[in-house]
Parts: structure tokens; C-alpha cells; sequence
């Protein structure tokens, strides 16, 4: 055994005193294999440290948090319930390890949860302790900061908070070349403006994504302070097609009866997306203007398009198309046509009953079962 | 004369397969790069984006989960109640039953109160006929759907099946012996919503439930595998999915969304004519088909990977079984570079053509033959002793010590994405395989690949299907 | 003393819960899951049931479906605590019997009237 570890040993200092007569590639495959050697060593080494690291951290950061939750238990979500609002505890919440950066990243952390899951008095009360303890400066500097990850941070902080900052220091982030701190701060506005949370819309001319209007929708519909703006304002083909779909979206979720001429003006639109959607608004605002007008456009309109009309013409529900859906439905020869025509029938209830019985005992095979399917409760999708 | 010829073929072969190791070790290299800043990435957006708000909000898209079920009746039940229960807003769970022929069916028309429904069933997708379709009278279960199907002998045209059946615009493809994470609807919706580009497919690592606790369909605790073949494959799972894929999506190039789980774009799948039941690597054959649509249309698209794990399957166990899985495998990419040849080194597929084909093509399907032609030559200079044993050793040593790295590298990336393992001891139990691997599980792999190439060359009759996807079912459930 | 069943996976949502109506003099049992509740629910009697709607092992209207077949129990109040706004999911809750529907974010003092009510409303029946 020895003589073998031996001979290995010898084996090294014979490649290593020839190295340099050594082929290029196996001096190459020799480099190689010490970097890998080297970065094995770091890799577990590395995994040693996180683990470490994470070890303490929690060991740390566990008694603050619960220190944390039985202080804003105590004084925050049980102040709810009594009569008689006092202000927040800060003595309490002084002696916290907040002068430690980690100590205040897991109390704003902790704030922004208990105002993610209350609402009323624990929001505005842990608003005023954030701000109280002076938490809201160091948001406020991460806004300067060249980091756009950075500045990302702090204006989530600032507008989950309601802290306003001056309109100097956000407006140009509007216009900031990196898309999250743009909606970012666009979220600032939605959250904060006092007077024109949305007008950031008419400026916009990248595609707010999905997410982002998910973001939005949920900022304005917690708004209490202010009315809902009319969305109609925007409305229009000027601007972003994501804004007008986003609009389209509010308006209807709203139920603002007075943006129904500016959807129809977008029945129009070449975009076909758009033109699908505000078809699918207008039914959602069951708009009985609209009724003449999207039968008429029927028959020009590509299958999505149609579709949303037979929806929406069974959302308006007036009645008096019943006819054409009852011919739709028959006569089409699209599957999905058939089923969003037996839909809408179904979907006038009581005014379409009589219509309902005559089909069922006329129809057979497919146009049987599309009936069948769209009676039953049972499925709801 | 032939002596020199000789010589000369071999001195440039010699030079070629080191010349392929060093490009395929900077491929990995760079892989590695990218997927450590994607993951990076991944867990920042984690900071700022909370899922909370797809939960609340009104506009969240819909989900369709589609899992098909063949002969599953001892765990069928906590199996659909775990997809029942998973946590997202808007869903629906649509159940294949691919001609069963154990009491699958009767367990679940009987507990969850099934009864026979018309449905208006649009068959946009070519697959066996549907028998019945079922639905709950009990409006608990409101979400579920049971479609109940002749056999297709493929877990395809189970999935065209349920597609057909599906109401959303996006369906979730899974296996009913999944077990999914609670959160696996939210986390893979939101890289469609995140991004200007279209999305058309997400997915997410898999891992091996082996010797994982599991509780009526649900996780209870997370260990890697104790048997060594899981565990080995725990660990190239580990390497391909977190190391593999994320570098790939990054530059959005991923190959492959496991067939395990992903989610879809529904009116891609659709345009791009569904899943093919005669393909023996149906998941990977999906997503380039998805994306030769979006080229020969002309859209931009995307396929993302996330790095956490949110699906959990047992892997086989015994050798037979693995074989077949990966000669199954080995086929499977044969036949898609023989189907979509047209798509190799084509710049109308833009990185399809010119990215992911010819590396998967070079260093996935040409790695197997090199490998094997590699051992034979090194056996030919052993027998004819002309070998170098001093280079040869450097050699080996050179190939195994990168292997490591690598692997080690990708342990290092997993446990930075999310701490599955609560103990250090199950880490060293993964990271002792990595250095284990190259000699006991590397061989096993090659060979079956080879076995794999061989079959579909002589076109060998197999009968991939329900046995095969199954076959490691046998065993007592977790 | 009142009893109430607070079924959340969420334990800091529990927790809070638990504290602001334990203030009140309720007695309150707390499930993790669906399986917890199931064996609570068949075990004891209470006098309002709050119930997340995405909860492991059986959702809140698998729960209350439950409840509702249960002959003896079906009279039990039952109030759904969710962050799902959708109001096709709130109305499927009412179809299945929920009384009421509270959705997250809340003010704990609306929770305490709400459940007041609910506990006071059973009183009156009997």
C-alpha cells in the first residue's frame, strides 16, 4: 500500500518536473483540472458558509421576530378592537435592534405583511409607527441610489407604506430606463397621488405587462381616499394598446356606465385584441346601446371577435336578439360558435325558457349535448 | 503507408475528441454562468412580486391541470384531492382516464360523487374517442372534471384528450403520481405575466420523492433519495434542471419542458397540432413544435424555467426499469432529430435552428456514440499497447475533475435557489454521488443510450406506453 | 363560553385571529389543514366555524359541504376567511352555505362585529 501511494507521489513530481515538455493539450487538461480541483474546494466550501451563515441569521432573527409579532399583536391588531384608538407603543418598539440594519429590514418586513393582511386602523396605525421611527428615511435614500435594484426596494417600501416624497424626486423614475423601477414607480402614483393617481397612463409607451396591471387593478381598488378616476379618459386609439386593454378591464370591473361611448369607439379598432375586448367589456357593462351595433358588425368579424359578441349579447341580455343566437346556434358550422350561442341563450334565464324548451325537443347529437352542457350547474367554466 | 494513414486518423481523432471535451466543459462553463445569474435573478423578482396579488386579484387567468391516469386506483384518491387543493383561484382539474382497467374510475365517481354529464366535447386535437365525461354533484368539487377515455396506449394522446376538454387559456401537463408543490400554479403563471415577449411554456425542476414523506398526497418532509440509483438521478436531475435549464433560459434557448410538469400556452399547443402519441419524447417534440410555429409565424415567443422545485415523482428504482426510462429517452431524441432534421443549422428557426438543435444535436445525441467510440479506441491502444499511460491518466483525470465540478456546482446553485434539506447530512449524501457518479451511474447511462440508438435504428418494436410510464408503480407508494 | 374552529394554514394568520377573538371570550381551536378540521369538526361542537378556502388536504368548501350533509352539525355558522376576491368563488361559498364571507385584508374589529353577530344570530334560534 505504501509503495503505491508512493509511486503516485513520484508520479506527480515526474509530470510536474516535465511539464513544460509536456503537448500543449495535456499541459492545457493539466490547468483545467487544477481549476476544477480549486473550484470543488470552493463549491463545498461555499455550501459550508451558506449554511453557516443561514444558521446564525436565523438563530439572530428569530426571537426579533417574535418579539416583533407580539408587539404588533399587542398593540396594533388588538387596538382594532377597542373604542378608544391610542397611538402606537414606540418605547416599546425602540428597544427593538434597530439600530442594526437587520433588525429594521425585519421590522419593515414584518409591518408591510401585518398591512398586506389588515386593513382599517392596524394599516394606518403601522403606518405611523413606520413612520414614527423614522423607518421611511432610509427608503427615501434608496431612491438616490445609482442601483436600480436599489431604488426598486424603496419605492415598493414607500408606496406599500403611503409615504409620499416629494413629486420632483419620482416623476423622473417615470421615464427611468429600467422597467421595474418605471412601474415601480408608477405604482407610487397609483398608491400616492392625491389628485391624479393615473395619469401616468397617457405617458406610456412600452406594453404595461400583465402583472403589472394586476399590481394596479389591486392599488386603485384599495383606494378609499379618493373616487375611482374615469377610465374612459383613456379610452382612446392615442394611446398604448396595454392601456387601452387595461382601461377596458377597469371599466367594466367598475361598472362605469359613462366610458360606454368610448368603448364603442374601439369596436372599430384594427387591433384585434383590443376590438375583442371591448366587445367583451361592453357585455360586462351590458350595454343595450351597444346590442344593434355588434349584430350588425357580426357578421365582418373574425372568430375571436365573434365569440365575444354572442358572450357579450348574452351578458346584455335583453331579449330581444334571442333569434339571432337561436340561428347562430344552429347554423354555424364552429363548434365554439354553437356553444357560446347555446351560452348566451341560457344565460337570459327566464326570458329565453320557452325558446330553451323548443331547441331541447328539436335538437339531437351535438346540438343536444352543447344544450345539455350549457344547462347544467354543474359546470361552472 | 496504411501504418501512416493509420496513424494520422488516429492522431486527428485523438485531437478531435479533446477538442469536443474542451467546447462541451466551456458550454457547461458558461451554462453555469448564466444560470447563477438567472437564478440570482429569480430570487430578487421573488423580493418585489408577491404572489398574494394573483391570488386576490379578479384578472388572474384561469388554469386548466390535465393529468391522465392509467391503472392508478391505489393512489388516485389523495392524488386528485392534493390537485383539488392546490392553491390558486381559478382552476380546474381534469382528470383522463385512459382505459383503465382496474377500478380507477369506480374509486373516483365514488368518492368524490361522481355522476355522467353531456359535454360539449370540441375535438380539436386528434386522439382515441371519449366515452363519458363526468362531474361532481357536490359543488365542493365543482372544479374537477373526469374524462373517461378509450386506451391511446400514450400519455399524448391522454393530454390531446384533456386539452380538448379544457376551458382556460393555459393547462398545466402532469402526471396523477406527482406530487406538486401548493404553490406550483402561482409560481409557474408568473413568468407569463411577467414579460413583454409572449410566453408559450414555463417550467420547473423535478426532484425524486423516493424516500420523501409523504401524507395523503402531500409532502411532509424532504429527503434525497437513501437507495443510490434515485439518488444519482436526484443528482443529474439536480444538474440538468438547475444548472441546465436555467442557463438556457436566460438566453431563452431551454430545449425541453419536462413532461412531468409544465405549463402551456393552450392555443399554441393547439395551432401547433397537439401532442404526437407516435413520439416517444412527446415532451420535448411539443415544445419544438410550439416553437417552429412561432418562427414560421413570425412572433416572438419564450420558454422559461424556474429553478425551484415544485414536483416531486418516484424515480425507478431497479435497473430495469431505469433502462427502459432511458432507452425509452435515447429513442425519443433519435426520432426527434430524424422528424424535425429540417430545423438543424436552419436560420428561418432562428435559436431553435441555430442554438438549441446543434447543441442538443452535437452534445446530447452525438455524446452517447463519442463516448462509446472512445471506450472501444482506448481498449484498441490498450490491447495493441501503444497507449501513453501518463497522458491517459491525465486525460481521465482531466474529464473526471471537471464532471465534479460541475455537479458540485450545480448542489452549490440548488441550495442558493431554496434549502430543501433541512440537514447537512442529506446534502453530503448528494454531494458523495457526484464524485461517485462519473464511475457507477455515468456507465449505466451510455450504455442504455447506446442500447437506446440501437433500437430505433433497427426499428425495434417498442411498447412505449403504459407499462413503461408506469412501470415503477409497483412498489408501495410513498 | 363560545366555541369557535379557526381553520388557516397560515399560522400567523391563526395566531392573529386566535388573539383578536380570544380577547373576546371565545374558546378557540385552531386547524392547519383540511384533515385537522375534518377531525375537529366531527369531534366537537362549535358555535361558528372561520374557514380559509385554500387550505391542504381538503378546501374550505370541501369543508363546508361536509358540514352542511351533517345532520346534527349543519345549524353551525360558518364564515369564510379568503383573499380570493373572485366573485364567482364568493358566491359558490354562499351556495354551499357559508353565512359569511370576509375577505383579506380585514379590520379586526370587523371581524369581531361579524362574528358577534353570527354567535348571537345561532343564540336566537334556539
Amino acid at each position: 500500500m505504501f509503495s503505491f501511494f508512493n509511486g503516485i507521489e513520484s508520479w506527480f513530481v515526474e509530470v510536474k518536473e516535465n511539464f513544460f515538455w509536456l503537448p500543449t493539450f495535456i499541459k492545457g487538461a493539466i490547468i483545467v483540472s487544477l481549476l476544477a480541483i480549486a473550484g470543488i474546494f470552493l463549491a463545498y466550501l461555499n455550501m459550508l458558509l451558506l449554511r453557516a451563515v443561514k444558521y446564525f441569521q436565523d438563530r439572530r432573527n428569530e426571537p426579533v421576530a417574535e418579539q416583533i409579532d407580539v408587539l404588533m399583536l399587542e398593540h396594533m391588531v388588538q387596538q382594532d378592537i377597542f373604542d378608544e384608538k391610542q397611538p402606537p407603543a414606540l418605547n416599546e418598539f425602540r428597544k427593538l435592534p434597530l439600530h442594526h440594519k437587520w433588525g429594521r429590514e425585519l421590522l419593515v418586513q414584518k409591518i408591510l405583511h401585518y398591512r398586506r393582511n389588515f386593513s382599517g386602523h392596524v394599516a394606518d396605525l403601522s403606518r405611523s409607527l413606520y413612520i414614527d421611527l423614522g423607518l421611511h428615511q432610509y427608503a427615501q435614500q434608496k431612491l438616490s441610489s445609482p442601483n436600480p435594484k436599489r431604488i426598486v426596494e424603496g419605492l415598493s417600501e414607500l408606496f406599500n407604506m403611503e409615504i409620499t416624497v416629494e413629486e420632483k424626486v419620482v416623476l423622473p423614475l417615470i421615464n427611468h430606463h429600467n422597467r421595474y423601477v418605471r412601474e415601480m414607480a408608477r405604482c407610487y402614483f397609483a398608491k400616492c397621488s392625491a389628485e391624479h393617481p393615473m395619469d401616468f397612463l397617457q405617458e406610456i409607451s412600452k406594453p404595461l405587462l400583465a402583472w403589472e396591471q394586476f399590481e394596479l387593478f389591486r392599488l386603485v381598488t384599495q383606494r378609499t381616499d379618493i373616487p375611482v378616476p374615469s377610465f374612459a379618459r383613456w379610452i382612446d386609439p392615442a394611446y398604448h394598446p396595454s392601456v387601452i386593454s387595461f382601461c377596458l378591464k377597469l371599466a367594466a370591473h367598475f361598472q362605469q356606465f359613462d366610458a360606454i361611448p368610448a368603448v364603442m369607439s374601439m369596436l372599430k379598432s384594427e387591433n384585434l385584441e383590443l376590438r375583442a375586448l371591448s366587445i367583451n367589456s361592453l357585455g360586462k357593462l351590458m350595454a343595450l346601446e351597444a346590442e344593434l351595433e355588434l349584430v350588425s358588425m357580426y357578421e365582418e368579424q373574425p372568430l375571436s371577435c365573434r365569440e365575444e359578441i354572442l358572450k357579450a349579447l348574452g351578458r346584455i341580455g335583453s331579449g330581444r336578439q334571442l333569434d339571432f343566437l337561436r340561428s347562430q346556434f344552429l347554423s354555424s358550422e364552429d363548434f365554439e360558435i354553437k356553444k357560446q350561442a347555446a351560452k348566451s341563450i341560457v344565460n337570459h334565464k327566464a326570458l329565453a325558457q320557452l325558446m330553451l324548451q323548443q331547441l331541447q325537443a328539436q335538437s339531437v347529437g351535438q346540438h343536444h349535448t352543447i344544450l345539455q352542457h350549457c344547462l347544467n350547474p354543474l359546470i361552472k367554466y | 503507408m496504411q501504418h501512416t494513414i493509420w496513424t494520422n486518423i488516429t492522431k486527428f481523432y485523438e485531437h478531435a475528441v479533446f477538442f469536443y471535451c474542451v467546447l462541451l466543459f466551456a458550454f457547461y462553463t458558461f451554462l453555469a454562468f448564466l444560470s447563477y445569474f438567472a437564478i440570482r435573478r429569480y430570487s430578487w423578482k421573488n423580493r418585489i412580486r408577491e404572489t398574494l396579488t394573483l391570488v386576490e386579484s379578479p384578472l388572474t387567468p384561469g388554469i386548466s391541470v390535465i393529468a391522465p391516469a392509467y391503472n392508478e386506483a391505489v393512489t388516485i384518491i389523495p392524488n386528485v384531492r392534493s390537485l383539488l387543493t392546490l392553491n390558486y383561484p381559478r382552476f380546474e382539474v381534469i382528470i383522463v382516464n385512459d382505459g383503465s382497467t382496474d377500478e380507477t374510475l369506480e374509486k373516483l365517481i365514488n368518492e368524490f360523487e361522481l355522476s355522467e354529464i353531456d359535454f360539449a366535447y370540441n375535438q380539436q386535437l386528434t386522439c382515441q374517442p371519449v366515452k363519458r365525461f363526468f362531474k361532481s354533484d357536490n359543488p365542493a368539487y365543482a372544479k374537477l372534471l373526469v374524462v373517461d377515455k378509450v386506451n391511446g396506449k400514450s400519455k399524448a394522446d391522454a393530454v390531446n384528450a384533456g386539452i380538448n376538454a379544457a376551458s382556460f387559456a393555459y393547462f398545466l401537463n402532469t402526471d396523477v403520481d406527482c406530487i406538486l408543490d401548493r404553490n406550483t400554479l402561482l409560481k409557474l403563471i408568473r413568468p407569463f405575466m411577467d414579460e413583454e415577449t409572449r410566453v408559450i411554456a414555463t417550467g420547473a425542476t423535478l426532484r425524486m420523492a423516493n424516500s420523501c414523506e409523504a401524507d395523503a398526497g402531500m409532502l411532509t418532509s424532504i429527503k434525497p433519495p437513501e437507495e443510490w440509483l434515485p439518488r444519482f438521478q436526484e443528482m443529474e436531475y439536480i444538474r440538468s434542471f438547475v444548472l441546465g435549464k436555467m442557463g438556457w433560459t436566460s438566453i431563452n434557448a431551454v430545449p425541453n419542458v419536462s413532461g412531468g410538469l409544465g405549463l402551456f400556452d393552450k392555443e399554441i399547443v393547439v395551432k401547433a397540432g397537439g401532442y404526437d402519441p407516435k413520439s416517444l419524447g412527446e415532451d420535448m417534440d411539443m415544445i419544438i413544435r410550439m416553437c417552429k410555429y412561432m418562427c414560421e409565424q413570425k412572433l416572438e415567443y419564450a420558454v422559461r424555467y424556474i429553478p425551484e422545485t415544485l414536483c416531486w415523482t418516484e424515480s425507478p428504482s431497479t435497473f430495469k426499469v431505469f433502462g427502459r426510462q432511458r432507452t425509452r429517452w435515447a429513442r425519443g431524441l433519435l426520432q426527434i432529430f430524424s422528424t424535425h432534421r429540417s430545423v438543424l443549422f436552419n436560420p428561418k428557426y432562428k435559436r431553435l435552428g441555430l442554438i438549441v438543435f446543434p447543441y442538443n444535436f452535437i452534445f446530447e445525441l452525438l455524446a452517447p456514440l463519442i463516448e462509446f467510440v472512445g471506450l472501444l479506441y482506448y481498449i484498441y491502444i490498450v490491447v495493441f499497447n501503444i497507449i501513453n499511460w501518463d497522458f491517459a491518466v491525465i486525460l481521465l483525470l482531466f474529464i473526471y475533475t471537471f464532471s465534479v465540478f460541475i455537479s458540485s456546482l450545480a448542489i452549490l446553485w440548488d441550495q442558493l435557489t431554496f434549502r430543501y434539506y433541512q440537514s447537512w447530512k442529506d446534502v453530503a449524501k448528494l454531494c458523495m454521488m457526484t464524485f461517485l457518479e462519473p464511475f457507477l451511474y455515468h456507465p449505466l447511462v451510455l450504455f442504455f443510450a447506446m442500447r437506446g440508438y440501437l433500437y430505433q435504428l433497427t426499428g425495434k418494436k417498442h411498447g412505449w406506453g403504459n407499462m413503461q410510464r408506469k412501470g415503477f408503480k409497483q412498489q408501495p407508494a410513498v | 363560553m363560545k366555541r369557535i374552529l379557526i381553520i388557516e394554514d397560515d399560522t400567523f394568520m391563526a395566531r392573529a385571529v386566535n388573539l383578536i377573538l380570544g380577547k373576546q371570550g371565545y374558546n378557540i381551536t385552531i386547524a392547519q389543514n383540511g384533515k385537522e378540521a375534518i377531525g375537529h369538526m366531527e369531534g366537537g361542537d362549535f358555535d361558528l366555524i372561520i374557514t380559509d378556502l385554500m387550505l391542504p388536504f381538503a378546501s374550505g368548501l370541501e369543508l363546508l359541504s361536509r358540514l352542511k350533509r351533517n345532520q346534527l352539525k349543519k345549524g353551525t355558522p360558518v364564515m369564510i376567511l379568503s383573499a380570493i376576491t373572485n366573485e364567482k368563488t364568493v358566491l359558490d361559498g354562499f351556495d354551499l352555505g357559508a353565512d359569511d364571507y370576509l375577505k383579506k385584508p380585514f379590520a379586526p374589529s370587523e371581524l369581531v362585529s361579524r362574528v358577534n353577530r353570527l354567535v348571537q344570530q345561532v343564540q336566537n334560534v334556539y
